[in-house]
């Protein structure tokens, strides 16, 4: 199944899924493939007209996601280096995304089982992460300090090194 | 429509959570922790790993794998570095690693930041091996080539770190010494020649290394101490002092061993080793301290207070570093102490069956002369089975910092 890109034939058959909020779309059997779970539903014969529906996942994921599954499975197999490197470029705007998108996509690619997927919005959030203190953090992703001031400087004590960022750099000649 | 913040991230599930910091470096990932409770739970933890640390490798030659062992906790944590590269340590300095890698059989050399992933590539042309050594050539061949570097790293807001860098190569008989700024690599300035020590065929070639606030420093066996002013335009070695060797005549043929650490302060100071430890003769102790006064041009003897409240870490092949309370180390280390990570002081003291014990870190109290195995490691990481003291791992001394 996972070859049935070289067939012209297969490839057209189109599989509808149905997000959250009611949104219907369409993508090539293959491009479903890539998703575990809708690989299992069309195995098990539960891929119908009405589609398949998707209950949370919303429509605006959805459609990041579609886009995806149909750009990598019609470049599966046996990929020349240049278009290896296209698909690379493609990841690499797709996952340009805002942290809300970020988020839908984490968690949309984990439960449909797109395994790519997951793997690009798990690395595009820890590269959004790294080198930044913990207040940056919670900035960047709206997130509350639900640590009491001592629980805090318990955590920060155990690894003080760590959190000593923002010290000026020392001279250097 | 959204009316309100759609997504709340510290509900995004434990797994992904996990999935994510397991993507970070160690320094970003316990930093990570200390967002919220829910990602703290979810990211795997790393033991308190207070400073300082003592890096051991895995394997002699080049390891794929080291021990970062916390000296006040006792823990550790293993350290790969990324792309399964093969290393060798041969420096430290403020939570950088030098490196010497094989790449093609080609000995390169970088410095490294293994708590942040940072890097820096030394434009390098020291040598190529002929073939694929076994470890234990492997590391006699690389430690002739590249047996210990002195360097810091100035951290800059783009990825270009300055950087200033001395390194003893050709089995001590050069000192070479570079800079890079701004991105710009300048390795080598320049390379000093290292004499051979009057003293006879028994006086091995040694030099140690040094760096203080833009100055590098290396001493020879007769106790000539050089600097080099690496802000100048064209840096070049100036006589900066003249220690006398202690003079043992009866162990005149025997290994001696030094060391050089600069205090905070600037002071410069040498540790001499000798190569008897009978401990029997106060007036000629296995250790001695002396720090250089400026002022006077002279090397004094120690004051009672002994190195000022600071402790120094002598590691196998990492230039000193000094420490004290404010750094954090107060609560494990005593002042006024020279701390050594054990294999080269075992070979210098001559002391080999002492090397069969556990990995370990000697302490030379500086007021009292004692030589104490004041640390014992006790970590989860097997030691190799040797039969050769010289097959033993070389352990670093690391300052942890994240930056």
């Amino acid at each position: 199944m996972a070859a049935a890109t070289d067939d012209a034939g297969d490839s057209n058959e189109m599989i509808r899924v149905v997000s959250s909020d009611g949104e219907h779309f369409e993508m090539p059997e293959a491009a479903a493939n890539l998703s575990l779970v809708l690989r299992h539903m069309i195995e098990d014969d539960c891929a119908d007209a009405a589609g398949i529906p998707l209950a949370v996942v919303a429509a605006k994921p959805l459609a990041k996601i579609v886009d995806y599954c149909t750009k990598h499975a019609a470049k599966s197999s046996g990929l020349t280096i240049e278009e290896a490197e296209e698909l690379k470029r493609f990841d690499a705007e797709f996952i340009e995304v805002d942290t809300d998108m970020l988020y839908d996509l984490l968690v949309a690619a984990d439960f449909m089982g797109v395994e790519g997927l997951s793997k690009l919005a798990v690395q595009r959030t820890a590269d959004l992460i790294k080198g930044k203190t913990p207040e940056q953090n919670r900035e960047t992703f709206g997130i509350v300090n639900d640590f009491t001031p001592e629980e805090e400087e318990e955590i920060c004590k155990e690894n003080e090194w760590a959190f000593q960022i923002t010290k000026p750099p020392s001279r250097l000649c | 429509m959204d009316m309100e913040a759609r997504v709340d991230w510290e509900a995004l599930p434990g797994d992904l959570v996990g999935s994510i910091g397991e993507l970070l470096s160690v320094s970003s990932r316990i930093r990570c922790r200390a967002v919220c409770r829910s990602w703290r739970a979810a990211i795997r933890p790393e033991a308190a790993m207070p400073s300082p640390w003592v890096v051991i490798p895995r394997v002699i030659g080049c390891s794929d794998s080291f021990t970062f062992l916390s000296i006040p906790t006792m823990k550790s944590l293993q350290w790969t570095p990324p792309g399964g590269e093969r290393m060798r340590c041969v420096g430290s300095n403020a939570g950088w690693l030098a490196v010497v890698t094989l790449v093609d059989l080609v000995v390169r050399m970088s410095l490294v930041n293994p708590l942040t992933d940072a890097r820096i590539d030394i434009p390098t042309s020291f040598c190529r091996l002929g073939w694929a050594l076994d470890p234990y050539l492997e590391e006699l061949t690389l430690d002739s080539t590249i047996r210990k570097v002195a360097f810091a790293v100035a951290p800059s807001p783009n990825s270009a770190h300055d950087y200033t860098i001395a390194a003893v190569l050709v089995g001590g008989r050069k000192v070479a010494y570079g800079r890079g700024r701004g991105g710009v690599s300048d390795p080598w300035l320049g390379v000093a020649e290292i004499p051979r020590p009057p003293g006879g065929d028994g006086m091995p070639v040694q030099v140690d290394v040094a760096y203080h606030d833009g100055k590098l420093y290396y001493m020879e066996v007769c106790g000539q101490v050089w600097v080099v002013d690496m802000a100048a335009p064209s840096p070049s070695p100036a006589p900066f002092a003249n220690l006398v060797p202690p003079v043992v005549p009866h162990l005149a043929h025997r290994r001696r061993g030094f060391y050089l650490a600069c205090s905070d302060d600037g002071a410069l100071h040498v540790l001499w080793t000798r190569s008897s430890h009978d401990g029997t003769n106060r007036d000629d102790p296995d250790m001695l301290v002396r720090r250089y006064d400026p002022v006077s041009s002279a090397w004094e003897k120690l004051k009672p207070d002994g190195l000022g409240g600071a402790a120094f870490l002598i590691g196998d092949i990492n230039q000193s570093v000094s420490v004290r309370d404010r750094d954090g180390v107060g609560s494990c280390l005593c002042p006024d102490s020279v701390y050594f990570t054990n294999t080269p002081l075992c070979l210098l003291l001559d002391h080999r069956l002492y090397c069969y014990r556990d990995h370990g870190a000697w302490v030379f109290d500086v007021a009292t002369g004692h030589i104490d195995w004041q640390i014992t490691a006790d970590y989860d990481h097997p030691a190799p089975a040797l039969s050769r003291p010289e097959h033993w791992c070389r352990s670093l001394w690391l300052t942890p910092r994240a930056q």
